[in-house]
C-alpha cells in the first residue's frame, strides 16, 4: 500500500476513534441497518484488512496504535454483536434509544447448553435464527437456517431442530 | 544495534527447535553448519557449564541426570498439574517445586525455571541467527502450540525476553505452517495441519476465510511422537544385544541412552533408504562389546505401524469437532520430522484421502512461516510472482486474523463456569460480565478464571485467579462487580474487576499460576546477568 493510502487510513481511524462514542456499529464496519448477516461478515473481513492492528505495527507514534487498537476492538465488537440475531435485535432497540454501543450487560448473551455443542460459529448463528423462525411460526425460514447450519456442521441441537421444523411442516 | 528490519520466526519445538528469517522477500532457515535444528536441550557440563541444543544432547549417554529435554511440556504449568507430574515419572532429571507451584528443574548446581531453561534455548538460537546474518537480532516471532493456555504464551514470552528478543507477536503453529506455503493469498480453504513431532501429536483443521485464519478444531496427544519410535527400535536393539551377549540392557540407563540415539539415526535413515545396518561399538562404554543391527524399512513398518495408526482416531476426532469430513478439507500440510517416514505420509493420505504437501521440509516449516509473519508485521514483504518453495510468497497488504481457540470464564457456586469469552471469537475481543455478591456483608470477591469447554470447572485448565478486597459492606447482591477479559491481538488475556457499585475502582492483580509473577521475572533476569557472567558468552562458548 502507498504512502498516502495509509495517510487516508490513519485520518479514517481518527475520525472513528473521534466518534467512538457517537458512530453506530453499522457506521464502523460501513453497513447499513439492512445488511444480512453474510454481508456483516463479508464488510468485517474487508475491514479488518484495513483496520487490523498489525498493518500499524511498523508506524511511529503510540497515540495511533492505542486509537487503532480500540477501532478495531469496536469493529470486532460489531462483529459480534450484528451477526448474532437476537444481539443485532437488542441493539436495534438500543439504536433507537439512541444508544449507539449495546451495554456490556446486553452484549454478554450466555450461550444455552445448545448453542455451545456447535463448534461452528456461523452453524451456531443459524441455529439461533432457525429457533427464533421456528418460534415466530416461519417454518420455511426455519428449515433453510437448518439446512445451512447442518451443512457447515452435523451437529445433534441442528439436527433436532430440523426434525421439529420438518415435523411442523407436514402437520400444516 | 540489532537491526530493526530482521525479524526471527522462532518455531521453540518440546524436541528440536529451529529459527528463520526472510531477507529481500526470501525466507531462509537459519543455519550453522549443517545444522538446520537444534536439539531443545539443554545440560550441565561436569565443568559447571551449561551446553545447549546437540552438545546437550551427547550428554544424554554420559550423564541422562543432567540433561533437559521437552520442557516445553513443563511450561506455563503449575507443579500439581497431571502433566507435570506424569513428566515428574518418565523423565530422568530431576523436576522440583518452586514458589507459587511453579515448576523447577535441579540441574548442575543450580535450580532453573522452565522458563529460563525455555530461554537458553531462545538464546542459542539467537546468537545462532547472529553468527550467521552477522548482524545483532532483537525482534521475534514465535510460534505456539495452537491450543497453548494465555499461562503458558506468558511464559514463552517471559523466556523470550530473558534471551534479549522482543516478541512483537505470538503466533500458532498450525498458522504458521500455513503461511508457510503462502495459502493466505489464496481463497476460501480449509487446512488440516498434521503435526507429528519428537514428543506430541498435534491436527488442526484451519479455515482460511479471506486471511481470517480461524482454528475449527485442535486435537492432540501429548505424549506421541518420534520418541516412541524411537523406543521401539531400541526395544529391539536391546532383544538383539541380548541374543548376541546374553545381557540385559534395559536396566543400564547409559547404554540405553547410547543406544536411544543410535535408535533415531536408524528411523531417520529408514526415511530414505529401505535397509539399515549399524555396527555400535563399546555398549555399554567401556564394556568393549558390540552390538550388530540391521532394521529394514518393512521391519520399521511392522513395529512403528501400530504407533503411527493411533494418529487416525486423533485425526477423526479433530474432524468431528470442525463438524467436516475429509472430502471438505482441500490441503494437508504436514509439520514435524516424523513426518518424513514414508508410512506416516501413507497413514495421513489414508486419512484424508489424499497426499500430503511436501514441498517445505516438514523440520522448519514453522519457523518460516513465524518469519514470514514477522516480516509482514514490519512490511518489509515486497510482492513477489509465486515461485519455488524457498521463496513463500504473500501480498503485503495481507492482515491475520486469529481467533481464541478455546473458551474463558470464571468459576461459579457449585463448580460450574459461567463463560465469558467464547471460542473462536475474532481477537482482540473484550466482554464485561456482572457478578453480585453471595453473602451479607461479603468484602472480598475471588474471581478463578479458567479456559475449557466443560461445564464442569475442575475440568478445564485453570489460569488464575483475582482477589478483589475492600467492598462495601452491603447485603447479598447488593454489590455488584464488573469483571472484564480481554484478549489482545497476541492472544494474551487481562483480567479486570471493578467494584462498580461504589464508583470506585479498584486494583486487582491477577496471579497466575505456574507462571511467574512480576518481581519473579526480575529476579530471574538478575539471576541470569550473574549466570552469564561476564562477556554474556558462557554459553554461547560451550557449545
Amino acid at each position: 500500500m502507498s504512502k498516502s493510502g495509509m495517510g487516508e487510513l490513519v485520518s479514517e481511524v481518527a475520525r472513528l476513534y473521534d466518534g467512538i462514542d457517537r458512530l453506530s456499529y453499522y457506521d464502523f464496519l460501513a453497513v447499513t441497518p439492512q445488511t444480512d448477516y453474510i454481508g456483516i461478515r463479508d464488510a468485517f473481513y474487508t475491514r479488518a484488512q484495513l483496520f487490523h492492528p498489525d498493518r500499524f505495527v511498523a508506524m511511529e507514534g503510540e497515540t495511533v496504535k492505542k486509537a487503532v487498537y480500540a477501532v478495531y476492538k469496536r469493529m470486532t465488537e460489531a462483529y459480534q454483536v450484528l451477526s448474532d440475531p437476537e444481539l443485532r435485535a437488542a441493539y436495534d432497540r438500543s439504536l433507537r434509544e439512541g444508544q449507539p454501543r449495546l451495554s456490556a450487560e446486553d452484549r454478554s448473551r450466555r450461550l444455552d447448553a445448545d448453542e455451545r455443542q456447535v463448534s461452528n460459529p456461523f452453524a451456531r448463528i443459524y441455529l439461533r435464527s432457525g429457533r427464533r423462525k421456528y418460534e415466530l411460526g416461519d417454518l420455511n425460514g426455519a428449515w433453510i437456517d437448518c439446512e445451512l447450519g447442518l451443512s457447515l456442521e452435523e451437529t445433534p441441537p441442528l439436527r433436532n431442530l430440523h426434525v421439529a421444523v420438518v415435523r411442523a411442516l407436514a402437520g400444516r | 544495534m540489532a537491526d530493526p528490519n530482521i525479524v526471527l520466526g522462532i518455531d521453540l519445538g518440546t524436541t528440536n527447535s529451529a529459527c528463520a528469517v526472510v531477507q529481500d522477500g526470501r525466507a531462509s532457515v537459519v543455519r550453522r553448519g549443517e545444522d538446520r535444528i537444534v536439539p531443545s536441550v539443554i545440560a550441565a557440563l561436569p565443568n559447571g557449564q551449561i551446553a545447549v541444543g546437540r552438545e546437550a544432547k551427547l550428554q544424554r549417554a554420559i550423564d541422562p541426570s543432567q540433561v533437559v529435554y521437552s520442557a516445553k511440556r513443563l511450561i506455563g504449568r503449575h507443579f500439581s498439574s497431571p502433566e507435570v507430574q506424569r513428566m515428574m515419572r518418565s523423565v530422568p532429571y530431576r523436576i522440583v517445586e518452586g514458589n507459587n507451584e511453579s515448576v523447577m528443574i535441579e540441574v548442575g548446581a543450580r535450580r532453573l525455571s522452565v522458563v529460563e531453561i525455555s530461554s537458553l534455548i531462545l538464546k542459542y538460537l539467537r546468537q545462532m541467527a547472529e553468527e550467521a546474518l552477522g548482524r545483532r537480532v532483537k525482534k521475534a516471532v514465535i510460534a505456539v502450540p495452537a491450543n497453548f493456555t494465555d499461562s503458558q504464551r506468558s511464559a514463552t514470552r517471559i523466556a523470550a525476553r530473558l534471551a534479549g528478543l522482543d516478541v512483537i507477536r505470538v503466533i500458532n503453529e498450525p498458522t504458521a505452517a500455513a503461511l508457510a506455503y503462502g495459502y493466505i493469498e489464496d481463497m476460501d480453504r480449509r487446512i488440516a495441519v498434521y503435526d507429528f513431532g519428537g514428543g506430541t501429536f498435534d491436527v488442526t483443521i484451519l479455515q482460511i476465510t479471506r486471511n481470517v485464519f480461524e482454528v475449527l478444531s485442535t486435537s492432540g496427544e501429548m505424549f506421541l511422537g518420534g520418541d516412541d519410535l524411537d523406543s521401539v527400535v531400541l526395544e529391539r536393539m536391546a532383544g538383539i544385544y541380548m541374543r548376541q551377549h546374553g545381557i540385559d540392557l534395559r536396566n543400564d540407563s547409559r547404554a540405553m541412552e547410547q543406544l536411544r540415539a543410535v535408535a533415531e539415526q536408524v528411523k531417520i535413515q529408514l526415511s530414505e533408504t529401505s535397509e539399515s545396518s549399524i555396527r555400535v561399538s563399546d555398549v555399554p562404554p567401556g564394556s568393549r562389546r558390540d552390538l550388530e543391527f540391521s532394521l529394514s524399512e518393512a521391519e520399521l513398518r511392522e513395529i512403528a505401524g501400530p504407533i503411527i495408526r493411533r494418529t487416525i482416531p486423533v485425526c477423526e476426532d479433530a474432524m468431528r469437532v470442525a463438524g467436516i469430513g475429509p472430502e471438505q478439507i482441500d490441503e494437508i500440510v504436514l509439520v514435524g520430522g516424523t513426518t518424513r517416514l514414508p508410512l506416516v505420509r501413507e497413514v495421513v493420505k489414508q486419512i484424508f484421502g489424499k497426499p500430503a504437501q511436501t514441498s517445505i521440509n516438514p523440520m522448519s516449516v514453522v519457523a518460516v512461516g513465524a518469519a514470514i509473519q514477522g516480516a509482514a508485521l514490519l512490511g518489509s514483504l515486497v510482492p513477489m510472482a509465486t515461485g519455488g518453495v524457498s521463496m513463500p510468497t504473500m501480498a503485503q497488504s495481507a492482515v491475520l486474523l486469529d481467533v481464541t481457540p478455546r473458551s474463558l470464564g470464571v468459576g461459579t457456586i457449585g463448580g460450574n463456569v459461567d463463560f465469558i469469552i467464547e471460542r473462536n471469537s475474532v481477537i482482540p475481543v473484550e466482554q464485561t460480565r456482572l457478578f453480585t455478591t453471595t453473602t451479607d456483608n461479603q468484602r472480598y470477591v475471588r474471581i478463578q478464571v479458567c479456559q475449557g469447554e466443560s461445564p464442569n470447572f475442575e475440568q478445564n485448565t485453570k489460569l488464575g485467579e483475582i482477589l478483589l478486597t475492600g467492598l462495601r459492606e452491603a447485603p447479598r447482591g447488593s454489590v455488584t462487580v464488573a469483571v472484564t477479559f480481554e484478549i489482545n491481538t497476541d492472544g494474551l488475556l487481562e483480567v479486570r474487576a471493578l467494584d462498580q457499585d461504589t464508583g470506585q475502582e479498584q486494583v486487582a492483580t491477577m496471579r497466575v499460576l505456574g507462571g511467574l509473577p512480576q518481581e519473579e521475572v526480575e529476579a530471574i533476569m538478575a539471576r541470569s546477568q550473574q549466570l552469564a557472567g561476564p562477556g554474556d558468552g558462557a554459553v554461547a562458548r560451550m557449545i
